[in-house]
């Protein structure tokens, strides 16, 4: 009997000891605020998801976060750019060395099967048809399997990152039996409706759209260095190096292929109370937005600064007060104008956002030099000003209120102002307005609702005026769908009512215009227009909060999504 | 009835309870005042953080807009008051109202012709498709007129419905409806306090938009259930009794039967009710603005200062002074409301 507890006993020990030694790999640990919705590379959904994806799979082109520049991945180089009539061409060769897990190269077969992908029917692809719509077709270099030209309409300089931005996907993985391969890419873009009716093309949907897609671990894999390797949901995910990654090899040249840590843990927590204890207790490494007050109080607090670096990048996150030009009441600029001097940004961003906030006159961040138009006050918190645009917008004031008649009809200047629940600084930024335009005797009611909610509200046109962000990038100017007049119809994605004949031409020109001084000049008259129509108030360009362990060497801190670049990272010896 | 009242001594506990409910009642009234006169909690981000005790401007310090706690906190109590007791008012009445109906009326005591059933449905809906053509058809929806007809209309002819006696013509040949009103009573009470109340509230205002008036109304929705199932048993067990059937035998008209025979057994258990349903709807009501949910954000409450002591550990008294009205707030409706248990106990005719 002693002899078989023994045993036993010392079984239960091996089998402990196994267990609670997963890896002696040095992990870095991140928080994530919520699960991926999925990790299928064509319906991934959500931002995390979208984080986990650019470890796993490979884009022609990247962004480098260290300086915002585009930068060859898959491609050896930069494609190269020819335009003929209303045609352009960019012709990309992908790097020698670059290979899938099972050793086969990755070939221009493998980007026209992407392609297809983006376009197939029955597939959740709708996103990206609108999107690479411009792409019209593929062509294959005689002479080189990784050479091959896009050919796209019109020209953009959006183009430049957009032709090299979709996911390089393994042909073999997905498409073992070669249905997408017997079809050209043109000609599934022109005959997606009979297409879709056919069984071969139902079969290869549904070995596509099947849930192991999105999640299993022996599905979801690419020419990324990393797999995954574990997903357990609403707890972690793990992503592991590739021993035999092939850009092991040619990350000596190629820097931007660099991938030092052998192990990622995402740790999913949604409360940020607790991902605020996790930190505080050091079980994790890296983590964002993280919610001001604590941000400061960490950062004042010796014991943490000897453990974390703070970050506060500034974002590409633009907060602003959007103004209904289309309600009556809110048709003249004047009284829209009013409005603007009604909010207390420098207050606003010192109380609310504790200083990491960056003002500006409009859309373009203060940062891009080039094209943000220093030239253009900031506006200013001025209640006498704020009064006289009223009465020089036809405003009287009464006992009652403000009043005037429009159309024929008696109105009082009220204004339901539309912003998140839950949003504690939309919140504050609220009862700070509601303050200031009760002090000059407009009444504003408060109204907080679901983010759909507010959607729908916008889309229909019913509301006054709302706070929301809009999420930005320095690569594109392509403003045409939040401010052009043909989208302020009910239902675009102008709501509101922004723009006349000439900003319409503005926004044209500045969509396609590729030089940078002319680009310049026309972004910085666009600014001033907004600034005269107020439609959209701006308050400050948002900067994210981030504390980085000093375990950490090199983890590079951007204002681009998701704000950190961990791949160059290493453990501190 | 010439029971002897047993009052015994307050002790110093519900003396405490009952002063602080008064200065929270008073409180709440001023703050109504001047509410309406449109003053309400100044925010001055400049001040933002202030602790307590350090000026005499903002005793209880400032909040993280720079709003004084110690104002801000006063201005609570209207919302903790309004939240609390008007809807729970009502709702005991409604409750008390059907739960003696079913209990009177039992499964076979309220006969309806069927020729009046049928117009009732009819009229209830012809109301019911004339709802949105006057409150959304563009015509009608500005003009007051239309729903004063509306509502105005709609009053007389139920009343005339329900209470005009006799149609003319062959009386012996009428059919009657049977309402079980006991046992629908049942139904809906049974399926109405299967659902936890803070789930139903929660799911109830996410319907509607945020706003006192309408949080009010829910809450009356919730909590007229168990008044409603006391005053059914009560009234039950009354309705046996021979004092009961001698003051129907003698003729007298219900409205008297009821307020001189039923309520006196009825008002203990349901004012006892009404303290433990306050307290608990005083938890609720800061649940609801802790959440975010139910109440504007301009609208001061007691949750709303909790939830903002979140994100500062080191402003402890924004934790510290909500934390202490409420619990005292609910702990003396607590205490009041075992003192009127026992009172009751002690006089009740059907312990």
């Amino acid at each position: 009997m002693k002899k078989y507890c023994a045993k036993s006993l010392s079984l239960l020990f091996l089998w402990l000891s196994a267990c609670s030694s997963p890896s002696k790999e040095p992990t870095i640990k991140v928080r994530f605020a919520q699960d991926p919705e999925s990790l299928h590379p064509l319906s991934y959904g959500n931002a995390p998801a979208l984080q986990i994806l650019n470890y796993i799979y490979q884009s022609l082109l990247t962004v480098d976060l260290e300086n915002n520049s585009i930068q060859p991945l898959l491609a050896a180089d930069l494609p190269s750019i020819r335009r003929e009539d209303s045609l352009s061409y960019f012709t990309f060769t992908i790097r020698p060395e670059a290979q899938w897990d099972n050793g086969s190269p990755v070939t221009a077969q493998d980007v026209a099967f992407s392609l297809k992908m983006l376009h197939s029917p029955l597939l959740d692809n709708e996103r990206w048809r609108g999107q690479y719509d411009f792409i019209k077709d593929i062509q294959f270099s005689k002479n080189n399997p990784k050479t091959f030209t896009l050919i796209c309409s019109g020209y953009t300089p959006e183009m430049k990152l957009m032709t090299g931005d979709f996911f390089v996907l393994p042909a073999h993985q997905f498409d073992p039996n070669g249905i997408l391969a017997s079809v050209p890419y043109a000609l599934i873009r022109q005959k997606f409706d009979s297409l879709s009716n056919t069984a071969t093309f139902k079969a290869f949907a549904s070995t596509i759209n099947q849930p192991g897609m999105a999640r299993d671990t022996a599905l979801v894999k690419g020419s990324g260095p990393y797999m995954l390797n574990k997903w357990s949901t609403g707890q972690s995910l793990v992503l592991e190096k590739k021993k035999a990654w092939w850009g092991n090899k040619a990350m000596a040249q190629a820097p931007v292929l660099r991938a030092n840590p052998s192990r990622i843990l995402f740790q999913v927590l949604p409360d940020n109370a607790a991902a605020l204890l996790a930190l505080k207790s050091q079980a994790l490494d890296v983590m964002d937005n993280i919610p001001l007050v604590t941000f400061q109080e960490m950062k004042r607090d010796e014991k943490y600064q000897q453990v974390y670096n703070f970050y506060s990048p500034t974002s590409f996150d633009f907060v602003y007060m959007g103004v209904n030009g289309q309600n009556a009441k809110l048709e003249n600029r004047l009284t829209r104008q009013a409005l603007a001097h009604l909010l207390n940004v420098p207050q606003i961003i010192s109380s609310v956002q504790g200083g990491l906030a960056t003002p500006t006159v409009g859309l373009v961040h203060p940062q891009e030099k080039n094209f943000y138009n220093a030239e253009l006050p900031l506006v200013k918190y001025d209640q006498e000003k704020a009064r006289a645009l009223l009465q020089a917008a036809g405003w009287q004031q009464t006992s009652s209120g403000w009043q005037q008649k429009i159309n024929g009809r008696p109105q009082t200047l009220t204004l339901e102002l539309l912003y998140r629940a839950g949003n504690s600084d939309f919140e504050n930024m609220s009862l700070l307005f509601q303050q200031n335009a009760k002090s000059l005797g407009i009444p504003v009611t408060l109204q907080a609702l679901e983010s759909s909610q507010i959607s729908e509200r916008l889309e229909s046109r019913q509301f006054d005026v709302y706070l929301r962000t809009l999420v930005g990038t320095p690569f594109s100017y392509n403003l045409i769908p939040i401010l052009h007049t043909s989208n302020a119809n009910e239902g675009g994605a102008n709501v509101t009512g922004f723009g006349n004949a000439e900003t319409d031409l503005l926004l044209e020109k500045i969509a396609v215009e590729e030089h940078t001084a002319e680009k310049a000049l026309l972004l910085k008259s666009l600014q001033k227009a907004m600034q005269e129509e107020s439609n959209l108030i701006p308050l400050y360009f948002q900067q994210n909060k981030i504390a980085v362990s000093k375990k950490l060497d090199s983890v590079i801190i951007s204002g681009l999504k998701p704000g950190y670049d961990l791949t160059k990272a290493t453990f501190k010896k | 009835m010439g029971r002897s009242k047993t009052n015994s001594p307050m002790s110093l506990a519900e003396k405490a309870s009952l002063t602080w409910l008064l200065i929270f009642t008073v409180a709440a009234l001023l703050s109504q005042i001047l509410v309406l006169r449109g003053e309400q909690v100044v925010a001055i981000p400049e001040q933002a953080y202030l602790p307590p005790f350090t000026t005499f401007e903002h005793l209880l310090g400032t909040d993280g807009l720079g709003r004084d706690v110690l104002f801000y906190l006063f201005l609570s109590c209207r919302t903790a008051w309004l939240l609390a007791i008007p809807p729970l008012v009502l709702a005991s009445l409604i409750g008390v109202g059907l739960g003696t109906i079913a209990a009177i009326a039992g499964n076979h005591g309220w006969r309806i012709p069927l020729v009046r059933f049928f117009a009732l449905v009819l009229l209830l809906s012809v109301y019911g498709i004339l709802y949105p053509v006057t409150h959304f058809w563009p015509v009608f929806a500005e003009s007051a007129l239309i729903r004063w007809i509306y509502y105005g209309s709609s009053f007389p002819l139920l009343y005339l419905l329900l209470t005009k006696e006799g149609f003319p013509a062959n009386s012996g040949n009428r059919r009657y409806i049977t309402l079980a009103v006991d046992d629908w009573l049942q139904k809906i009470i049974n399926i109405w306090s299967a659902l936890p109340k803070l789930l139903l509230l929660l799911l109830l205002t996410a319907f509607t938009p945020f706003s006192l008036g309408t949080l009010l109304g829910w809450i009356c929705a919730t909590y007229w259930v168990l008044p409603a199932r006391i005053a059914r048993a009560n009234v039950l067990l009354l309705k046996k009794d021979s004092y009961y059937e001698s003051a129907l035998a003698l003729g007298i008209p219900f409205y008297r039967v009821f307020t001189n025979y039923l309520l006196p057994s009825l008002k203990g258990p349901i004012l006892t009710n009404f303290c433990f349903a306050a307290s608990g709807l005083l938890g609720v009501g800061s649940t609801l603005a802790y959440l975010g949910i139910g109440i504007p954000a301009d609208v001061p409450s007691w949750g709303k200062m909790l939830a903002n002591a979140r994100f500062s550990i080191e402003a402890w008294w924004l934790l510290a002074f909500p934390a202490t009205f409420l619990l005292a707030s609910i702990f003396s409706l607590q205490v009041l409301g075992n003192n009127i248990t026992v009172q009751s106990r002690h006089k009740s005719v059907t312990k």
